[in-house]
């Protein structure tokens, strides 16, 4: 029955309840964002193993660098392997489902991502065909693609229409690297480059190295950037780790900004929810005079008021949340698309309803303290004369 | 004087506004025996309120002592004046002081929620309770869907479901018209005749203070 007075009271103000929740299911949202954003970001950086570097170009990410460094860099004392990859870009279809898809030398990039598993009949029909490719098993399912079928993208660095046939469908045995990705030949689409291109083929996004010793990674990365000071593309290498973690366009510094910026957000939410019980309590001050005129003690009157307060944060929390699956679609598209290998996967913490919600209740608990402790202190004889 | 339910010994109050005192009540001594109906009259400011809010606790007076059936209502705590209050007292306003969002039932079952009875007896308690003041065809209505007349004697059904010993009713008619205040007095005696309710009415309306056993006049902080 007291559940019900709350509930009622919820509803006096119908413009003022439905404003504050829609006020806080929209902060959550974008706290939902900002949430993964950070968190795809470290599942990305953290998921590789340490023995592989990348060179990129010393500038950014989005300069080239000639494939023939490739024969420079596997002479450097202690590089095992070397492979190299560059970004496809390019749009599926109507360009809402989003993957990853890369132009790898498919022989040495398979096998220095032994996480990339294929069966041997797979990879044989892959490497065979320079107009096919692979996709990731979860990526597959998603799109419901099976081996056979024709895959038709519209290129956007490497511009004009592509078809490529699936061969294969890997798994990976590492729960951090995505089944998401789409991996073509590189000489497949370097091909109409010289043709079409001249003076930007036979380039690549970055090359994957490994080392013989990992523990020698500063030692390699050191050893292989010299080699190319002052040539016409001076190279940057790092760990894989530190390769995503330090991008240059969206370095650590502004990941640790947004996730900041996600907890101040929540700040904000805390304010227009007391600020809607300050109002809330302040008017109803004849009311909780009466009722303490019947014997309500501070524990009921705190159980419609802190009940209020956290309906109210509750219900715009869940709304929040419930926002924020189809919001994350787009926005994910976004990032995906537009910082291509820094999100290569965008996808909603499992434990964000969970941690919503906590939060939700907590922003409501914390809002009715003020109110709560105004409507305590005040008198009876004083709340009573409001009217009379 | 121990038969007597409410005792007020030498009692003094006053108000501090800007940090000038106003007296309000001057050493009132006053006993008002069980069962007995007693209206209090007196112009306006003179303290009629004050004392009755004195009595149900709402506020401790200065000076003297307040017992309520022995009890020593200003050295309670608050916690222990509410509790004790939920019990001991109904209290009846003049601008009736229903809650807007609950109904005439639910207005009337707010006390009976501080207790451990359960949702059936609650119901049964609220429905005795209506049927006494004549509108148990009224159980859903809300405040606004009601008279006057009727919110107040809602109002008194939510002061006695608790079945206390002592109404403290102030000014309960102030906002009525001449029949809907006959009415309530009717209730107010009938109350204080068939339950033996002790009822302590503050009003301006000489009439209806003829129907009670007692009338004290109130002028200046003084009983005369
Ligand atoms: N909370 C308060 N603060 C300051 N002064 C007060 C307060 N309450 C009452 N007073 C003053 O105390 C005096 C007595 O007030 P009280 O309400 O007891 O009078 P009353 O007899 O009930 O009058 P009425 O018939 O108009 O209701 C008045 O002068 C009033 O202005
Ligand atoms: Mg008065």
């Amino acid at each position: 029955m007291l559940l019900r007075y709350v509930i009622r009271n919820l509803a006096r103000h119908p413009l003022r309840a439905t404003l504050t929740i829609l006020a806080m299911s929209i902060i959550i949202l974008a706290f939902g964002l900002l949430r993964t954003t950070v968190a795809s970001w470290y599942a990305d950086s953290l998921g590789t193993p340490p023995d592989r570097l990348r060179t990129r170009h010393a500038v950014s990410i989005s300069f080239q660098l000639p494939v023939i460094y490739q024969q420079r860099i596997a002479s450097v004392p202690g590089v095992a392997g070397i492979s190299y990859a560059n970004w496809f870009g390019g749009r599926w279809k109507d360009g809402k489902a989003f993957f990853p898809r890369y132009a790898v030398e498919p022989v040495s990039y398979l096998e220095l991502h032994p996480e990339i598993q294929l069966s041997p009949s797979q990879r044989e029909a892959f490497l065979r065909d320079r107009r096919a490719c692979i996709v990731g098993r979860k990526l597959a399912d998603k799109l419901g693609w099976d081996v056979g079928d024709i895959v038709r993208l519209q290129g956007s660095l490497y511009p004009g229409d592509w078809e490529f046939t699936i061969r294969g469908i890997y798994s990976t045995t590492s729960p951090t690297t995505d089944e998401g990705s789409l991996y073509l030949h590189w000489v497949a689409i370097d091909e109409q480059r010289r043709i079409e291109d001249r003076d930007r083929a036979g380039t690549v996004g970055w090359f994957v190295i490994r080392m013989a010793n990992p523990e020698q990674a500063a030692q390699i990365s050191e050893a292989i950037d010299r080699t190319f000071t002052n040539s016409m593309a001076e190279t940057r290498t790092e760990t894989e780790q530190a390769f995503r973690a330090n991008m240059a366009t969206m370095s650590g510094a502004v990941i640790r900004a947004i996730e900041i910026m996600s907890f101040l957000i929540l700040g904000i939410s805390l304010l227009i929810v007391a600020n809607a019980m300050a109002m809330t309590v302040r008017e109803r001050h004849h009311e909780y005079g009466i009722l303490k005129t019947l014997g309500f003690r501070a524990s009921h009157l705190g159980f419609l008021i802190f009940g209020e307060s956290v309906c109210l944060a509750l219900f715009g929390g869940i709304l929040g949340v419930v926002l924020t699956y189809p919001a994350s679609k787009g926005f994910g598209m976004f990032l995906t698309s537009n910082f291509g290998g820094f999100f290569a996967t965008f996808e909603l913490p499992v434990q964000l309803p969970v941690l919503v919600i906590l939060i939700s209740v907590g922003i409501g608990l914390l809002g009715a303290v003020i109110p709560f402790f105004l409507c305590l202190r005040s008198r009876i004889r004083d709340e009573l004369r409001h009217v009379g | 004087m121990a038969t007597s339910i409410i005792d007020i010994q030498k009692v003094s109050h006053s108000y501090f506004r800007d940090d000038i005192e106003i007296p309000v009540l001057k050493q009132l001594t006053l006993n008002i025996e069980p069962a007995s109906f007693v209206a209090l009259l007196g112009p306006s400011g003179s303290g009629k309120t004050t004392i009755l809010n004195l009595m149900a606790g709402f506020d401790r007076p200065m000076h003297g002592r307040i017992s309520i059936n022995q009890i020593n209502v200003s050295q309670l705590s608050e916690r222990q004046l509410a509790r004790w209050r939920a019990k001991a007292i109904g209290f009846i306003f003049q601008f009736y002081n229903l809650i807007p969002v609950l109904t005439a039932a639910e207005n009337v079952e707010l006390p009976l929620l501080l207790t451990s009875l359960s949702r059936a007896q609650r119901a049964k308690h609220v429905a005795t309770a209506l049927r006494l003041v004549g509108l148990g065809d009224r159980m859903t209505h809300y405040p606004r869907q009601l008279s006057g007349g009727q919110e107040q004697r809602v109002a008194i059904a939510r002061a006695i479901v608790m079945d206390p010993a002592i109404l403290l009713a102030d000014e309960p008619t102030g906002n009525l018209d001449s029949e809907a205040a006959e009415e309530i007095m009717i209730l107010l005696q009938r109350l204080n005749a068939e339950q033996g309710k002790t009822i302590v009415l503050v009003t301006h309306d000489l009439e209806a203070a003829q129907r009670a056993t007692t009338i004290c006049k109130l002028q200046k902080g003084r009983l005369v």
